[in-house]
């Protein structure tokens, strides 16, 4: 009896113990075989892979607010989504929530994966795909910064960008850190400087094109040199783009009868985006612009793989790179807007030969044989007119038209007054209004104090 | 004999071998002579009774029965023995008695009166006396239960117990006294036996339970620590007894249901539905849609009839007669005809249970058929359960359950409200017709305009028709289910007083569901139509065979819990007694399942093709621009663990003190916490006070009083928490455009998160007037529950929209009353139970406010500091402008800025109504018997409460097609201002003035209501004497459901809890009979 008490009392605490360590193990498993703490570069390559958030989500209240389309009264006065209709008569104080938080999206996900990537010393066979997905999450977020600024910061001006508000730059990934607007000066020189990172870590080309890549660095830093009127930084980096690889599509090679003339991941897209989805655009409701639809000359192309015309005698948009009929308008990076910002950045600096070699270059992948002529000219302004036109042309409901509008709108000559007329109501937007820059939206500034921009 | 004995000793020591390495202890085997032994039995039904108190009449030894009944107390000559136990009257056993039944002496004692049998209540881990209890537990007996038939075994608990029924969305939620959370889970726990219950409760067969025991208070609930905030429901199945002879009992029932009365949706009428289109026809609402040839949206035949006339393919007469016969044409007449039926359930089931002395058995069979109102849809149900108990030995005794179910559901038909014309219309336009004259099916619009859908591929494309009537025909979904429960569980005496008990239990639901769209249903064709091409050949390229489609899916859940425990039970010194109880519990979840595709499925051949699921295919005329085939393959694999530890003990003190603790420790593998924050400490405690049991309580018209007083935490956990950033995988084939996999931020790191936890205070009263007259209880608590998990809004520019903070506390109160009374106990008797419950709520604290006052206007949890969790907020009402526009209130002045209210009103602004669950509710249920009838009925209130009723939306009656009767009502001419509140119809709609006007407090209204709920008149026969027929008893009864609502505090007729969908009336006739 005794033996038997002693081999309890030894063997009772000890099961406890085993039984509590095993409980500890017991409750390591995961709970959910989808879930996992990032860790690995398979783990932050999946995360910059999520297509939906970081390349289906682009901001589109620009493009909205934009003169490349009008709507019926009809279409207008029943439109469900109130930011749509607001946008579309660029009323003072619109809240485009959805434009803000997608957008910062991207800056989240980007800023976990470059924390997530600092901890991970690679194997050296690897180093390869470290740089690529540190290079990748530094596009990814100085594109969608980028793409915010276009909205709801001014135009840059050298003369005032050190004093006008920028945006939040977000650069940790700290959800407690309070977002403060920086200025424009340091908006565009911190999305200059991460791209300027990526490129020396992205690879020349990629699987796919919805990753970034070297290429499209040189895409995106023209378009970013173009708007800050930095027309030498834009030619060279043009001029890489093309050296590199991005070649133009020929349109005579499509056929205007398909349903859907352009596919998505054309040989002319470099990176592909595209915008949040906006009832105006949709080719059901928004009608081209009358006066854009007339401007193509006979033998262009674009007058039939662009358009179609609706029952009703408008036309509607059908050359979205992004597929034609999809609901969401193709908004990244295309070598036709490269060979633009080539052709205006050398225009702009006199170099009018280059300018035209490269337009011509351009416009013959446009025109019917028959019909192309080389354009020629010796007058610095009339070849700018020239690639102007063009641009005007190429560059419908690709969210840069917003763009282009703030920065033409510095020069008089170039400047634009847009109008939209509902019933016998005229809205009009002339050129520098205070509306160019799109209101902080509510949801923002409700939660924090930042500043709103003037109206 | 001697053969049994050796084999019981061998396994005996078998088990002892088991049991030794964690327990510690020896039998004790002695027996002195002298020593009187003895049983304590009921009468009648000889089932042992523990815990009753055995002493002499003059010498001062006292002791108390064993689990088994047993005592031993020393022999004192010439003095009798004093027998008693609450709830029976005691017994008094001579010196000479006790002399001549010695060594065999049992003592049966009789209950006080029949019905008033000692209450037993069950926690799950173990089971007391309620006279014995601290905490607050209701107990619903079988009697109570079978009173209603129905396969649905929670749908008895309404107007049985306090639980409040929220009936007002499709799914009812359960609630036990009251919200203790804002957005974590709501419901109770369910326990079945002693296990939480993991699978479907629809496999639980009413008939198999023996009673509900309902856990309230932190000190009857905190045994379940970290699930148990929202209350516990114990399910007590039912069992055998020892030395219980063979029982049969058979019972059967059939319910009829009528079919629903569809003219309660208030719809829009027909004539008012094509006024609406004849204008918004005219003022050019329908040209963005009919010049759309891209996605070609559904236009209503009344507006292909107008466009056709517009067009010059008809005359306007004949426009005007096509338009005229539809306005005397009302769906519901159609739905009503064609798409319901008279509902039939049956319910059979059979049962038989007894014991010998050192076993006991029960095994039931049970099936179910229920055809529904809804033509083609319904379900079966067989359950076989087999519960046994082995006493191997004195002190070991060894327990096996088994639970088969296997149910299957079939539902191939949507009904009205699930029947959807795509292209963002919700629902159809009033006069559409299902069928014609001679009831063939006719189609209606959907997805596409019929005047396109009339002419698409010209013939070579598959028809692209939608006829409702017929798809019901053709629909072949089905789910099925199968669980398998099995118990297993060990009881070892190592002294009279410990006890050690294992436990476990494994079960399985395997699900199954099947959806087989053949080739000729809409879907199919839609699907195989929208991937053709036709090429210029005239040839079609497929992108979809022609054919079935078939979705297939299944899920597996596993569980297996196991329990070690230590029980003890002791008295001493004749007035302590002392029961406590340790635990460990250990329980994995894992739940797995998965779905998947197969395109061109021919069921007869079973042959299928493959389909290109990686690249974008065009579709039909660019339709839908280019697009993967849908491809709904997914797989779930989710495990659950946890850990507990658990202790209880309660003293009582000359049966008049009790005292009560416990304290429980839940861990959980929570994903991306810490081990040691994966769990959470929580207590109770609890006192009793038996006031009759008071020397000096004299009060001859009240036989029983007891005060309670209790207090202490329950949880509620989350698995919202995480201390990391936590990704998701997505499956290639769901990601856009690339055949990549991809992930997706579930949680940013959240390191300060905690569980929520209700703190509850009780304080009961326990009573029973002599003779019985009345009885019941009342508890009077009050609930505080803390860290409650609030989703905070955060800055979007964080790149997070919101964010889950412990935010909020929610101080809670109510009353329940439960009583009991026998009016009348003659020849006739007439009896009556009343439930009465009243809860409020009101949320102390919040973190957070929202930005505009008006988003703490509408249904769902809107939290508001300083209001209950259901609070109804409004926009305050100032009536129609000599416009018929309605008018709000905005900063101090008449407003009619629907946007500026919308946007910028504030809190004081708006209008506070109430709540929307009723303060006060519950039940009343009178009977009355005479001989062999008895009648009963139960009556159902729920009082002071407010809903928001609906009206007239023009904005979504000319986008979505849904409206409202009350455009009939709304305001025409100058003047009809003064007599109705709905707002002139505009055009254009303003979603603002649509918004304000269904927010307003012009649409708030009373909620209160009384319900008689159902009839019941039974039919017993007990056969007397030695000649009884075959049966021992026979109970034949007619039951009738949903009888009326006798009483709406709303004017409009209005049913707040239901809506449209009021349960029809249904009769159930039944038999039941006991062999």
């Amino acid at each position: 009896m005794k033996y038997y008490k002693l081999i309890v009392a030894v063997c009772l605490p000890l099961t406890v113990m085993l039984l509590l360590n095993a409980c500890r193990k017991f409750l390591d498993a995961k709970p959910d075989k989808k879930m996992v703490i990032p860790a690995t570069l398979h783990d932050l390559q999946a995360m910059l892979d999520d297509v939906g958030a970081m390349n289906l989500s682009c901001p589109i209240a620009g493009e909205v607010a934009a003169d490349n389309y009008y709507l019926t009264y009809d279409a207008w006065a029943n439109l469900s989504v109130v930011t749509d209709k607001e946008n579309y008569v660029w009323a003072s104080d619109v809240s485009n929530d959805k434009d803000w938080s997608t957008a910062f999206k991207v800056v989240f996900k980007a800023n976990v994966v470059l924390e997530t990537l600092r901890d991970i010393d690679p194997d050296p066979g690897q180093i390869a795909v470290w740089k690529r997905i540190k290079g990748s999450a530094l596009f990814y977020r100085a594109f969608a910064f980028f793409m915010i600024a276009q909205e709801f910061a001014p135009a840059y001006d050298p003369a005032t960008a050190s004093t006008d508000a920028g945006i939040p730059l977000r650069l940790t990934a700290d959800i407690n850190e309070i977002s403060v607007r920086s200025s424009v000066e340091q908006t565009y020189s911190t999305i200059i400087k991460d791209l300027e990172t990526a490129s020396q870590l992205l690879p020349l080309q990629v699987e796919y094109k919805t990753r970034p890549s070297r290429v499209a660095t040189f895409a995106l830093l023209s378009r970013i040199h173009l708007s800050m009127s930095d027309y030498i930084k834009a030619a060279n980096y043009a001029d890489s783009c093309i050296g590199d690889g991005a070649q133009l599509l020929d349109y005579n090679r499509l056929s205007s009868t398909a349903a859907e003339p352009f596919v998505r991941f054309n040989p002319e897209v470099i990176f592909h985006v595209s915008a949040n989805y906006s009832y105006c655009l949709d080719p059901a409701r928004g009608n081209i612009d009358s006066i854009l639809v007339q401007s193509y000359a006979a033998g262009d192309l674009r007058s039939q793989l662009f358009f179609r015309k609706n029952p009703n005698g408008a036309s509607s948009f059908r050359g979205n790179y992004n597929g034609s009929s999809s609901s969401q308008l193709f908004a990244g990076l295309a070598a036709d807007e490269v060979y633009l910002n080539l052709a205006e950045s050398r225009a702009r600096q006199g170099n009018i030969t280059a300018a035209l070699q490269t337009l011509n270059a351009f416009r013959q992948k446009r025109y019917t044989p028959e019909s192309f002529f080389p354009v020629s000219t010796t007058s610095a302004s009339e070849a700018l007119a020239k690639v102007l036109e063009e641009r005007r042309k190429q560059l419908v409901f690709r969210a840069i038209r917003w763009t282009d509008l703030r920065r033409l709108n510095k020069t008089p000559g170039t400047a634009i007054t847009i109008k939209r007329r509902l019933n016998d109501q005229t809205y009009i937007l002339p050129p520098n209004d205070l509306r160019y820059v799109l209101q902080i939206p509510n949801s923002v500034t409700s939660l924090i104090d930042i500043p709103k921009n003037p109206r | 004999m001697q053969e049994k004995r050796n084999l019981n000793l061998s396994l005996y020591r078998c088990i002892i071998l088991i049991f030794c390495i964690c327990i510690s202890g020896l039998p004790i085997a002695a027996q002195q002579a002298n020593l009187i032994k003895g049983y304590v039995m009921e009468a009648g039904t000889r089932k042992p009774l523990s815990g009753a108190t055995v002493r002499y009449k003059k010498d001062q030894q006292i002791t108390h029965t064993t689990a088994s009944g047993q005592f031993l107390i020393g022999r004192v000559i010439d003095d009798s023995l004093y027998v008693s136990f609450v709830g029976y009257t005691p017994a008094i056993i001579s010196g000479d008695e006790i002399a001549s039944k010695t060594p065999n002496l049992v003592i049966y004692l009789t209950p006080v009166q029949t019905g008033l049998q000692e209450v037993v209540v069950s926690t799950g881990y173990q089971s007391l006396p309620k006279e014995r209890a601290t905490g607050s537990f209701e107990k619903v007996d079988q009697t109570t239960l079978s009173r209603r038939p129905g396969k649905d075994l929670l749908s008895h608990l309404e107007g049985t117990s306090s639980i409040l029924f929220d009936k007002r969305n499709k799914d009812q939620q359960l609630l036990v006294r009251g919200r203790s959370t804002l957005f974590a889970n709501n419901a109770p726990l369910l326990v079945v036996d002693n296990f939480p219950f993991d699978g479907s409760i629809e496999q639980i067969n009413p008939n198999d339970v023996e009673s509900v025991t309902l856990l309230k208070d932190a000190a009857a609930a905190s045994i379940w620590g970290a699930q148990a905030a929202n209350g516990v429901l114990v399910i007590t199945t039912r069992k055998g007894r020892y030395n219980q002879p063979l029982k049969v009992e058979a019972a059967t029932n059939i319910t009829v249901m009528d079919k629903p009365d569809l003219f309660k949706d208030n719809a829009t009428s027909s004539g008012d539905f094509i006024d609406v289109e004849e204008k918004l026809f005219k003022e050019g609402f329908y040209n963005n849609d009919i010049s759309n040839t891209y996605n070609r949206p559904p236009l209503s035949p009344v507006v292909e009839i107008l466009q056709k006339e517009k067009a010059g393919l008809i005359g306007h007469e004949q426009a005007v007669d096509q338009i005229a016969a539809l306005r005397q044409h009302d769906v519901r007449d159609d739905y009503r005809k064609y798409l319901y039926r008279t509902a039939i359930s049956q319910q059979h089931s059979v049962n038989l249970s007894g014991g010998a002395p050192g076993i006991h058995y029960f095994f039931s069979a049970g099936y179910d058929d229920q055809q529904n109102s809804l033509v083609r849809n319904g379900s079966q149900r067989i359950t076989l359960r087999s519960e046994n108990s082995l006493r191997l030995t004195k002190q070991l005794e060894l327990q096996l359950g088994l639970l088969y179910a296997y149910s299957k559901t079939t539902n191939n038909n949507p009904g009205p409200d699930m029947l959807s014309p795509g292209g963002g219309k919700f629902r159809y336009y009033p006069y559409a017709m299902l069928a014609d004259h001679n009831g063939a099916p006719l189609p209606l619009v959907k997805d596409y305009r019929a005047a396109f859908t009339d002419t698409a591929g010209a013939g070579m494309l598959q028809d692209w028709k939608y006829y409702p009537l017929r798809e019901v025909g053709l629909a072949d979904n089905r789910t099925t289910m199968q669980n398998y429960r099995l118990n297993l569980g060990a009881r070892y005496s190592i002294t009279p007083a410990l006890s050690a008990e294992l436990r476990y239990q494994y079960e399985r639901q395997a699900g199954g569901t099947w959806n087989l769209y053949n080739g000729e249903t809409y879907y199919a064709r839609n699907l195989i139509n929208l991937y053709s091409q036709i090429a210029g050949s005239g040839q079609v390229l497929y992108g979809i065979p022609r054919g079935g489609i078939l979705d297939e899916g299944a899920s597996d859940l596993t569980s297996h819990s196991g329990r070690a425990q230590l029980n003890y039970n002791q008295h001493w010194k004749e007035r302590h007694q002392l029961a406590a109880l340790a635990g460990l519990e250990m329980k994995e979840v894992r739940t797995r399942n998965n779905i998947h595709r197969t395109y061109g499925y021919d069921p007869d051949l079973l042959t299928f093709s493959n389909v290109n699921y990686v690249d974008y295919l065009p579709t039909y005329l660019n339709l839908n621009g280019s697009q993967r085939i849908p491809d709904p393959l997914a797989f779930g694999d989710i495990q659950l663990r946890y850990v507990s530890y658990y202790a209880n003990a309660s003293y009582t003190f000359d049966n008049r003190y009790v005292l009560s603790a416990s304290a429980r420790k839940d861990a959980s593998n929570l994903f991306g916490v810490k081990t040691n924050q994966k769990g959470v400490p929580l207590w109770s405690a609890g006192l009793r006070w038996n006031i009759s049991q008071e020397k000096f309580f004299n009060l001859s018209w009240l036989s029983m009083l007891a005060a309670r007083i209790t207090y202490g935490y329950n949880g509620n956990t989350s698995n919202r928490l995480s201390a990391l950033t936590i990704i998701n995988y997505g499956a290639a084939g769901s990601n856009f455009y690339i055949n990549q996999p991809f992930a997706t931020i579930v949680t940013p790191p959240n390191p300060s998160l905690r569980w929520e936890k209700t703190g509850t205070l009780n304080i009961g009263l326990d009573f029973r007037l002599r003779g019985n007259a009345l009885s019941g209880s009342i508890d009077y608590y009050t609930k505080k529950s803390t860290d409650l998990i609030g989703i905070t809004p955060l800055d979007p520019t964080t790149g997070v929209v919101n964010m889950s903070k412990n935010s909020a506390i929610i101080q809670g109160r109510g009353i329940d009353i439960s009583l009991q009374s026998r009016i009348i106990d003659r020849k006739v008797k007439l009896e009556a139970a009343l439930l009465f419950s009243y809860n409020t709520n009101k949320i102390t604290r919040y973190l957070y406010k929202y930005t505009r006052a008006s988003s703490y206007i509408g249904s769902g949890i809107n939290p508001l500091e300083g209001r209950p969790t259901d609070a109804i907020l409004s926009y305050r009402w100032e009536g129609l402008d000599a416009n018929g526009n309605p008018q709000g209130w905005l900063n101090g002045s008449v407003s009619k800025d629907y946007y500026a209210i919308t946007n910028k009103s504030l809190l004081s602004d708006l209008v506070y109504s109430g709540r929307a669950l009723p303060p006060f509710y519950g039940a009343f249920r009178p009977s009355v018997s005479y001989s062999r009838w008895t009648l009963s009925a139960n009556f159902l209130f729920k009082l002071g409460h407010y809903f928001l009723r609906n009206s007239i939306n023009y904005s979504a009656l000319y986008q979505n097609w849904t409206g409202h009767s009350d455009f009939a009502l709304r305001w025409q001419q100058p003047g009809d201002e003064k007599t109705t509140n709905v707002p002139a119809m505009i055009y254009p709609a303003d979603p603002y003035r649509d918004g304000f006007y269904l927010q307003s407090s012009a649409l708030v209204e009373k909620a209160g209501m009384i319900r008689w709920k159902d009839l019941n008149l039974q039919y017993t026969i007990t056969p007397q004497g030695k000649h009884s027929p075959l049966f021992s008893q026979l109970l034949c009864y007619l039951y009738l459901e949903n009888i009326a609502t006798i009483y709406r505090a709303n004017k409009y007729g209005l049913d707040p809890e239901y809506g449209a969908s009021v349960p029809p009336r249904s009769i159930s006739f039944g038999i039941k009979a006991t062999f």
